[in-house]
């Protein structure tokens, strides 16, 4: 039954490649560790290589490079304004992070590294723990207005910031529960479908047939699954910058 | 995103450059950018939107979960924090949705940009 051809879990397994055993702590190098790796020396490649020839009418490798730069600048000049802009080699990191991530998870054979969860919280805390300690430290303890919604009658403001309170903490959670559902979702549903398409085709002639469309929604899927990537990566920048933008600009 | 904002730096002083951003602002807005193209496809996109409305209102619940369980561990008032902060929880997790729907103020965002990104567009 679990076979490994269709079965939709068996991608996201983490093989360890490489043991390794410190101080009782199992720090292997893992599949996931490599594809990290991976994606890192790619964007690094493409950044480099586009940025090398400095050219006045860009090349190919050096458009990507500054459109991409350019996106994520206007991204975060319009959510944080100007003085968001200390926050950019973080905003695009996690941007070219998560975009390369998701696409090198699209490859057949590749593993997706935004698809576990623990890749993505530790992503989402990075963000809000960066909001928190640089709220605190540029506004001191007016950063807790952020808290206090004006124009709130005063018998109910005690509710008021524990609910707000409680929205504020739930944003790393929907921010990493967003990114690794959507990947890990997609990829299953896609499995699902191709598993179809190898079951069926077993099954004779008419089994063929009937494969055909599984198989068409496969590749419907797959140009989905590319505008998930691209769109994921997006919105976690946007809402990166928006809460920076709480930080930089709290209470009114 | 709104690439189509004045921009405040750069183009300021040539007209032909000036005329040459606007004709590059109008034609990104034409070619459907990520926000505006996918936001207005219903269907598949509606799907992604069900996904971020989802995870904010469940992300609420959980953290209200969480802090009524640790409250009652800690103090052993069990099962009132729970309670409590349950029915915070969700309360929270409702005003995430209004937020991400744009049908509530967002109090949070309103900096000098104004995030012309969330509300309206619906991104995700």
């Amino acid at each position: 039954m679990a076979d490994v051809r269709t079965d939709p879990i068996h991608q996201f397994g983490i093989r360890k490649l490489v043991d390794i055993n410190i101080d009782g702590y199992d720090v292997s190098f893992t599949n996931s560790s490599l594809f990290m790796i991976l994606t890192l020396a790619a964007i690094a490649l493409v950044l480099l290589w586009g940025s090398s020839s400095r050219a006045v009418v860009p090349g190919r490798a050096q458009s990507v490079a500054e459109l991409s730069y350019e996106f994520v600048a206007n991204t975060l000049r319009n959510a944080a304004g100007e003085g968001g802009m200390r926050f950019m080699p973080l905003v695009f990191s996690l941007f070219m992070f998560v975009l390369t991530a998701n696409i090198f998870g699209m490859v057949p054979y590749f593993f997706t590294v935004t698809s576990h969860i623990i890749v993505t919280a530790a992503l989402a805390l990075l963000v809000i723990f960066t909001v928190t300690i640089y709220g605190f430290y540029k506004n001191g303890t007016h950063f807790l207005k952020l808290f206090v919604p004006s124009g709130v009658p005063m018998a109910i403001v005690p509710l008021v910031t524990l609910i707000e309170i409680i929205s504020f903490l739930s944003r790393p959670l929907s921010l990493a529960v967003r990114l690794f559902a959507n990947m890990l979702a997609g990829h299953i549903t896609l499995k699902v479908f191709a598993g179809f398409v190898v079951t069926l085709t077993g099954l004779g002639a008419f089994g063929f047939l009937g494969a055909l469309l599984p198989l068409i929604m496969v590749v419907a899927l797959t140009a989905l699954e590319f505008l998930v990537a691209f769109l994921q990566a997006y919105v976690f920048t946007i809402l990166t910058c928006m809460y920076l933008n709480d930080a930089l600009h709290p209470g009114h | 995103m709104g690439q189509d904002d004045e921009r405040p730096d750069d183009a300021g002083s040539d007209p032909r450059l000036r005329a040459l951003g606007e004709k590059l602002a109008e034609a990104r807005r034409a070619s459907a950018g990520p926000e505006g193209g996918v936001s207005q496809s219903s269907g598949l996109s509606g799907i992604g939107q069900a996904m971020k409305v989802g995870s904010e209102f469940v992300a609420g619940v959980i953290v209200g979960f969480v802090i009524g369980y640790t409250i009652d561990r800690l103090f052993g008032t069990s099962p009132w924090g729970m309670i409590v902060f349950l029915l915070l929880g969700f309360a929270a997790g409702t005003l995430n949705v209004l937020r991400s729907a744009g049908v509530a103020k967002d109090p949070f965002s309103a900096g000098p940009g104004k995030a012309p990104g969330r509300n309206k567009n619906g991104e995700d």
